[in-house]
């Protein structure tokens, strides 16, 4: 991680804005930092702003010095290779110090009125408030593939929120200091600090339209979005326990397996039906074996969470006295 | 000065008994000459239970509290207490007033007597058939597949010395295990019957939906117990029936092509075969990935019964 231009150490740091800057939006959307950079200037408390940039150093150095920042309160990291929204925000969260932490892309999505409820929600004690964009102004497909996706989201994690893909976090340090950020859990921060028992508020916010955004996503988009789901499923649920998961699909198998196996033989027994060539024994064969395949990896799993999990707590303290 | 003993207590929504079982633990633990602290951890609980622990901590110096920000189980709550314990001996109990803190001496002499833990065995049960018939079916799985042998697996008024229970990663719904994973540790466990009463205040917080759960657990332990510190060996006893069968339908598929026996079966036994021995293959290949699991973990068994190595000369 290279650091472009490093902020000076500020005695109590309330708010720690974290813009998480992709290749893509280079350029293009740079004003939007101007722009909250005023919004938090107005609030009066002390405030940094860090840009987590993913490549692109050069366009940054050249772009931040020409808008009218507190150069004071703004510091900038590139990363020399392409890498995740968390691990950018991994970064910008150890270099930061605020007490509170919004971490957004550079990318407006929600009006200025909205983002500062957001704050207000945190000033107020919330631990995470997380922005539910209503009425949102976006191609039909996009907001019904959304909805999808969110109850598919609620379905899977148990989770209260309706908005689960807003990619603006705005949550006390201790939440990012309590989860272990890995892989894509940026968008889905809310899924584990909800997990972790921490106060979450969802706060009804404007939407505004993204600019030259195209209305359809690629296939990669979606094969993300499986796999994002899918790891968040498996870390929600079985993390810690995954012989649970593993044994009750391989049981599922074995026992399909098991059905056919019996098929095959009463068909044997009653109408006299020759065993060796049938296609049906092979597919009972195969999803038995499938099915201790699966529950293997499963007891690998649970190894690996005994001796590997000792560090991860799976209780979050709240008070000691 | 770090006490002798640490009461260990989780509650959940406990807020009618809580006072209650406060005062019968002090009346039990102020006969004893050992000193001691009592750490009630609050599991989330939806009721008064927090500010009743705060109220009694002002007046009890020796009394602890742990809030958790929801409500994380059994298992962490205890987890939560072995490691703000900080006494040698630690005993754990419900909060519920099944368990009867008069007991508490017995589990001590027994300890006195060189066991490392000692569980209690709620040996007059007073609950309900429905809840004890499948525990006990649990408890006799449990005790045949880890061999620590114990009549009540569930009975959560144990004593442990700490040095056998604070090294042990507990997690999921474990907190039935305990005494079988400090045998890692090459605990000496003992067993003694102690009294039961029915639950008078709020509810159970069981259910026939964890049955399952536990018997994944009973695997899991089974696996971690006898082969987390040789898991290749634990994976290939495992390949071996399937390599047994790929011979056995490989040799069936030899003599069907050789002597033109069983005409037409020659592929169902190849493919018969294949499929077995793959899986034979599957299990060992992953053996050997469980060894680099436990090769680069932090948790060594040469460690563990170090834990409770005692010189003799």
């Amino acid at each position: 991680m290279m650091e472009i231009k490093s902020s000076d150490s500020q005695a109590k740091v309330k708010y720690s804005l974290i813009v998480l800057y992709g290749a893509p939006y280079f350029d293009k959307y740079i004003d939007y930092i101007q722009d909250l950079h005023d919004l938090f200037e107005k609030r009066g408390h002390p405030f940094e702003i860090i840009v987590s940039a993913n490549g692109g150093g050069t366009v940054l150095k050249k772009r931040l010095p020409e808008l009218s920042l507190n150069a004071a309160k703004v510091s900038a990291y590139e990363y020399g290779i392409r890498t995740t929204q968390t691990t950018l925000l991994q970064g910008a969260l150890k270099a930061s110090q605020g007490e509170i932490v919004v971490a957004t892309e550079c990318i407006k999505i929600i009006t200025n009125t909205s983002f500062s409820q957001l704050l207000d929600h945190l000033d107020n004690g919330v631990d995470m408030a997380c922005p539910w964009r209503q009425r949102r102004i976006e191609s039909w497909l996009n907001r019904f593939q959304s909805k999808l996706f969110n109850r598919l989201i609620r379905w899977l994690t148990k989770s209260k929120l309706n908005d689960n893909n807003c990619v603006i976090k705005a949550f006390r340090r201790e939440v990012g200091e309590d989860i272990r950020l890995h892989g894509s859990i940026f968008r889905f921060l809310h899924v584990p600090a909800e997990q972790h028992g921490f106060d979450i508020k969802e706060i009804a916010c404007e939407h505004v339209q993204v600019l030259d955004k195209s209305g359809i996503y690629s296939f990669t988009h979606y094969l993300n979005l499986f796999t994002d789901l899918a790891a968040l499923f498996f870390n929600t649920w079985f993390s810690k326990k995954p012989l649970r998961l593993f044994s009750a699909l391989g049981l599922t198998f074995f026992l399909v397996g098991l059905a056919f196996t019996a098929i095959v033989f009463a068909q044997k027994i009653i109408w006299g039906l020759p065993i060796g060539g049938r296609t049906a024994l092979v597919v009972a064969l195969l999803l038995a074996v499938a099915g201790v395949q699966i529950g293997s990896v499963g007891l690998l799993g649970e190894l690996i969470a005994f001796m590997h999990g000792r560090s991860k707590n799976e209780y979050t303290i709240e008070k000691v006295i | 000065m770090a006490p002798y003993l640490s009461i260990v207590v989780p509650l959940y929504d406990e807020e009618e008994s809580l006072e209650r079982l406060y005062d019968r633990l002090k009346e039990a633990l102020e006969k004893l000459a050992e000193t001691y602290e009592i750490i009630f951890i609050d599991d989330g609980s939806k009721d008064q239970t927090w500010s009743i622990i705060e109220r009694l901590q002002k007046k009890d110096a020796k009394l602890r509290g742990i809030k958790f920000r929801r409500n994380f189980g059994q298992t962490s709550a205890m987890v939560a207490g072995f490691n703000l314990a900080e006494g040698r001996i630690i005993i754990t109990m419900d909060g519920d007033l099944q368990n009867d803190p008069g007991d508490i001496p017995l589990l001590l002499e027994k300890l006195d007597q060189g066991y490392d833990i000692v569980s209690g065995w709620r040996k007059y049960r007073k609950d309900h058939f429905s809840r004890v018939w499948p525990s006990n079916v649990a408890n006799k799985i449990i005790s045949w597949t880890t061999g620590v042998r114990l009549h009540d697996y569930g009975c959560s008024l144990k004593a442990y010395r700490a040095e056998c229970i604070k090294p042990i990663n507990a997690y999921g719904e474990m907190h039935r295990f305990f005494p079988a994973l400090a045998s890692m540790t090459g605990a000496r466990i003992a067993e003694i019957p102690v009294k039961h009463e029915p639950r008078k205040f709020g509810v159970s917080k069981y259910g026939f939906g964890r049955i399952f759960g536990v018997f994944s657990d009973i695997f899991a332990m089974n696996l971690i117990i006898r082969f987390s510190d040789m898991p290749l060996k634990g994976f290939t006893l495992c390949s071996i029936p399937f390599f047994v069968l790929a011979v056995f339908f490989g040799l069936l598929a030899l003599a069907a092509g050789i002597y033109d026996w069983a005409a037409g079966k020659a592929l169902f036994f190849i493919i018969v075969a294949g499929l077995t021995g793959s899986l034979a293959i599957h299990l060992v290949v992953l053996g050997v990935l469980a060894e680099l699991v436990v090769e680069t973990s932090d948790l060594s068994h040469t460690t563990l019964p170090e834990m409770t190595q005692k010189r003799l000369l």
